[in-house]
């Protein structure tokens, strides 16, 4: 099955379209992936090389006051957004390339609309560019030459749809990594070692962003797509027609009402069993 | 179905979230199917209970996922439990078909699809703490929501259990059994293992290039009939009779097309084709021609062409593997006189096969039946009925075409036609001589006469006097043909001048020695050619003797040649042969050139030592004995005199090499030119005077060559230097 899934072709013409963009803000992007997901049925590769404005991304279950430092965010004035499909946490900037991958199903016939399924076949799809640099894996989930994260990913499935996209990091600003906590799930290889020790910025492997880019975009050519170029019009129609939206802005002032309101019953959770004791 | 990949990876799991959920997992045991529940294709289960439902996801999914063998290792180690389940408000309105959830498993935020439509009562709140009893419980504890019906109508196209186990095994089976269309292109990720040989199909036997059926890996469908390849025809005899003559084995290979190479069998046969609309006939004949090629077993129907038919005959069927009904392709075997054959939906019956067809046939052992008879068709019944009903021909008296003629008023066997028909082409020719030089400006005239036997007329042509046949006459037609009366008749009045036959000359008439009044002249007759006297002996009866010439020949005068004047002075312009011109024309003519000297010899010039001579009123002083010139003679080409043209005659140029210490400067002594004879202006020295010995007077001064140099000997050894008058050149 994993087999089958990593080797899978499309039916000799099946169309992509492709939408690049440039520093274009995350948020938005979301909401266009979102859109492109839900409200049209056809396949898409959204790439994005970089976004204007450092943000925190969580995932659909992150919750901000346990996953970020949420006064640093503030006071560094980075907003929090939450995204509609699962997985974990990442800070962005300019130095972050996005990449969405949203398929048809039966445009993947051996590839199952589940993650597993999902994610061998993207690990096949980006092995044709990150595999001659090193030696590139999925490893539990998360791209990564040997033992250190380049990329994390994340999932939305629907009815016969799905969306796989990822978070690729060229650089990495050292200071606004450290707004993110340590999760309470990590994954086993990760070792206990902080974000840093564990996060390879992909300058570091690769020569050339540009190069980086255009070979994201030629992959899905290798993979048996025909890719036909998209505007950003076609995409702001589907954002129109799109009803369900889960992305959104989080409200800084709420969640830190809310972390000092928590404070203060754990305060008096402690009081109480304090006293009790 | 969205669901479907969760977590269910209980055992094993490498440790990393040590959570409660993980060991409620591994806990778990239970169904796949629950029965009372009603099973929607998106794997959610509805409970009905009155105008409510509960709904959940089921486990479906889990347990493929875990009894596919999950492939490869790597699930092992994953985290695969639901970790957030986001569920509508109270009070919020689901629909069936839409997404009412949200869960999240495996970094994967899946959307759960509503069974049903209603408005939601109630949540399992719950989940949000422990999110994983879905997984431990999804049809207990795991509920989601609680929905007010809208329509229990819906309830009815849902699964009940056993419908939904079924669906659940075809899912899996669909999803091992890809099916992609069988076309170029369409693939399934299995490539082809195996080699693909393709094996030689070629080869030489004997010396002869033969072709072998190809063995291919694949199956190959049969497109019409078996496949059939060139060493595989003429397999069938053509009959259940075994072959009379076996080919011996001691002959070395010969494939067929070479040793069946041209031989071809004909049968001849027929088939009818209706006419409609036609009132003469209701069906036409076409005779066709079946033609069986036995190198390779094609055959051909062609149709003879019938002249007048009307219909475009050739090939009705080129040269191929006719196909039979029911398949395969007609043989020899399917081809008999008396036999109906069926080619493209037209049957033809045979009639016929010439004679190598049955020999050939006959040596297989199949005897054919002797040939049928064509039917008549209808039109040719119609046709024969509408011409010539008395069966005789036009040529015969009796025949009533010639009757209807004569009636209509044409001349019905004249006798003019007659002697037409009998004596077509025979001409007789004779030699006429008209001799008026007793008149004034009279001559002695030769003519031709054409005799056409066939109606009695003559031609009088004028015989050319050049022996190349060019006619100096300007009129060679002396008398048009037309009747040959014998004296004058005519007279003013129209009609009058109508000739009757016993007015004319006859062939009788003509005899050599006779003299014939033609237009108030009296010819000759005194010969004849060879081709006449034949006619004559033969027809008439004339001896030899009576058809032998008549000598007429005269001497001939000579002509005075005209003397020309004695060129004194010339005119002094131009050359004298070109005033020459004057005397010989009345508008003269430049003269000849002698175009092969002028493009030959141009390059010839003979050399001459020659010394002083003495001459009439010319005395030689003492140095004069002891210069030397050089005498140059050119056969022809430029000469500066008469500006760098090429000319065509014979000039002379005489130097004097300069000796030293005799005070004489030497040089050019004459340029080059055309030097006349003495006393002639008319004759100039050419080579016939260029000898050694000889003297030449050149403008007074005496020379005599005295020796030649080498080439000159040579070349006036080999050639012969006679020259030309050249008197006779300008004429």
């Amino acid at each position: 099955m994993a087999a089958a899934a990593a080797a899978a072709r499309p039916p000799p013409g099946t169309v992509v379209r492709l939408l690049r963009l440039t520093g274009f803000p995350i948020l938005a992007q979301l909401q266009i992936e979102e859109a492109l997901l839900r409200a049209t049925p056809d396949n898409w590769f959204v790439i994005n090389d970089g976004t204007p404005k450092p943000s925190v991304v969580l995932g659909v279950s992150g919750k901000p006051h346990e996953l970020v430092h949420l006064e640093a965010a503030a006071a560094r004035h980075v907003p929090l957004i939450k995204r509609f499909t699962g997985g974990g946490t990442v800070v962005v900037d300019g130095d972050t390339i996005f990449t969405a991958l949203i398929m048809q199903q039966q445009s993947l016939p051996g590839v199952e609309a589940y993650p597993r399924p999902v994610m061998q076949y993207t690990e096949d799809l980006y092995r044709s560019v990150f595999g001659s640099h090193g030696a590139f894996w999925l490893r539990e989930n998360d791209y990564c030459f040997g033992d250190r994260k380049f990329g994390g990913n994340a999932q939305a499935i629907t009815k016969d749809r799905w969306l796989h996209h990822t978070s690729l990091l060229w650089d990495f600003k050292r200071d606004r990594m450290a707004l993110l906590q340590q999760p309470a799930k990590q994954p086993a290889y990760r070792q206990g070692r902080h974000h840093l020790e564990f996060i390879l910025p992909l300058h570091e492997v690769l020569p050339c962003r540009r190069t980086l880019i255009d070979e994201l975009c030629g992959s899905l050519e290798t993979a048996g797509f025909v890719v036909r170029e998209a505007g950003l019009g076609d995409a702001e129609r589907a954002l129109a027609a799109n009803t369900l939206c889960g992305t959104r802005l989080l409200d800084m002032q709420q969640l830190l009402d809310g972390v000092g309101g928590r404070r203060q019953g754990e305060i008096g959770q402690q009081a109480t069993a304090a006293a009790v004791l | 179905m969205a669901l479907a990949a969760f977590a269910k990876q209980a055992a094993g799991s490498l440790g990393l979230r040590c959570s409660a959920p993980l060991c409620a997992l591994a806990t778990r045991g239970y169904a796949t199917v629950v029965d009372g529940l009603s099973y929607s294709k998106e794997h959610e289960w509805v409970k009905a209970d009155g105008g409510s439902a509960t709904v959940g996801i089921t486990d479906f999914a889990q347990a493929r996922q875990a009894t596919a063998g999950g492939g490869s290792g790597s699930w092992f180690e994953e985290l695969g439990d639901l970790v957030y389940v986001e569920l509508p408000e109270v009070g919020s309105t689901v629909t069936a078909g839409e997404r009412f959830s949200v869960v999240e498993s495996v970094k994967a935020a899946s959307d759960v699809i509503s069974p049903v439509t209603g408005e939601v009562t109630e949540v399992n709140a719950s989940l949000s703490d422990d999110s994983s009893k879905v997984n431990s419980d999804p049809f207990g504890e795991g509920w989601m929501i609680k929905v007010k019906l809208a329509d229990e109508g819906e309830l009815a196209g849902l699964m009940d259990p056993k419908a939904y186990t079924d669906f659940c095994e075809t899912t899996m089976n669909d999803y091992k059994q890809i099916k992609v269309p069988m076309l170029p292109g369409y693939s399934t990720s299995e490539p082809i293992t195996g080699g693909r040989p393709k094996t030689q199909s070629l080869q030489h036997r004997n010396g002869y290039a033969v072709s072998l059926p190809v063995r291919s890996a694949f199956q190959v469908h049969a497109v019409a009939g078996p496949a059939v390849t060139g060493s595989q025809l003429w397999t069938a005899s053509p009959s259940e009779a075994a072959p009379a003559q076996v080919p011996a084995a001691t002959t070395p290979f010969q494939p067929k097309y070479v040793s069946l190479d041209k031989k071809v069998l004909r049968y001849f046969g027929w088939f009818g084709e209706a006419v409609p609309d036609s009132p003469l006939e209701s069906w036409r004949l076409r005779r066709v021609e079946v033609l069986l090629y036995l190198e390779d077993g094609t055959m051909q129907v062609t149709e003879p062409h019938a002249p007048n038919s009307g219909i475009t005959q050739g090939t009705l069927a080129k040269r191929q593997m006719m196909p039979k009904e029911g398949g395969g392709f007609l043989q020899v075997a399917d081809l008999a006189v008396g036999k109906c054959v069926r080619v493209y939906g037209r049957d033809m019956r045979i009639v016929d096969a010439d004679s190598f067809t049955r020999e050939y046939v006959a040596q297989r052992g199949v005897q054919l039946a002797p040939a049928e008879a064509y039917p008549v068709s209808p039109i040719e019944v119609v046709l024969a009925a509408k011409c010539k009903p008395s069966g005789l021909s036009r040529s015969d008296p009796d025949s009533p075409s010639s009757f209807a003629e004569a009636l209509l008023g044409r001349e019905h066997n004249s006798k003019s036609l007659q002697q037409f028909l009998q004596h077509g082409g025979e001409v007789l020719r004779f030699y006429m001589l008209w001799d008026n030089r007793d008149v004034q400006f009279g001559e002695l005239h030769m003519y031709k006469l054409h005799f056409f036997v066939a109606d009695a007329t003559a031609e009088i042509m004028e015989v050319p006097e050049e022996p190349n046949g060019t006619t100096t006459a300007l009129f060679p037609t002396f008398l048009k043909r037309g009747p040959l009366p014998k004296g004058v008749v005519g007279g003013a009045l129209p009609g009058q001048g109508r000739l009757t036959p016993d007015q004319c000359y006859a062939a009788v008439d003509l005899r050599i020695g006779a003299t014939l009044s033609v237009l108030g002249r009296q010819l000759f007759i005194y010969d004849c050619d060879e081709a006449t006297r034949k006619w004559y002996q033969s027809h008439v009866g004339y001896s030899n003797e009576a058809l032998t010439a008549i000598d007429v020949s005269e001497p001939k005068k000579a002509l005075p040649v005209p003397e020309l004047p004695p060129a004194r002075f010339g005119l002094g312009i131009g050359s004298p042969e070109d005033s020459l011109q004057n005397c010989l024309r009345l508008v003269p003519k430049p003269p000849k050139r002698d175009h092969y000297r002028w493009q030959k010899l141009d390059t010839i010039v003979l050399r001459y030592e020659a010394v002083l001579e003495p001459g009439t009123g010319r005395k030689l002083i003492n140095i004069d004995h002891e210069r030397r010139f050089v005498v140059s003679f050119f056969m022809a080409g430029e000469s500066l005199f008469v500006a760098a043209v090429l000319v065509a005659y014979q000039t002379i140029a005489v130097f004097e090499p300069p000796q030293p210490n005799t005070g004489l400067p030497g040089g050019k002594f004459l340029e080059r030119a055309k030097v006349y004879k003495p006393g002639s202006k008319l004759a100039w020295y050419t080579e016939a005077e260029m000898q050694v010995g000889t003297v030449l007077d050149l403008h007074g001064r005496r020379f005599r060559l005295v020796a030649a140099d080498a080439f000159t000997e040579q070349w006036s050894a080999a050639h012969d230097m006679s020259g030309g008058a050249p008197l006779e050149v300008l004429y």
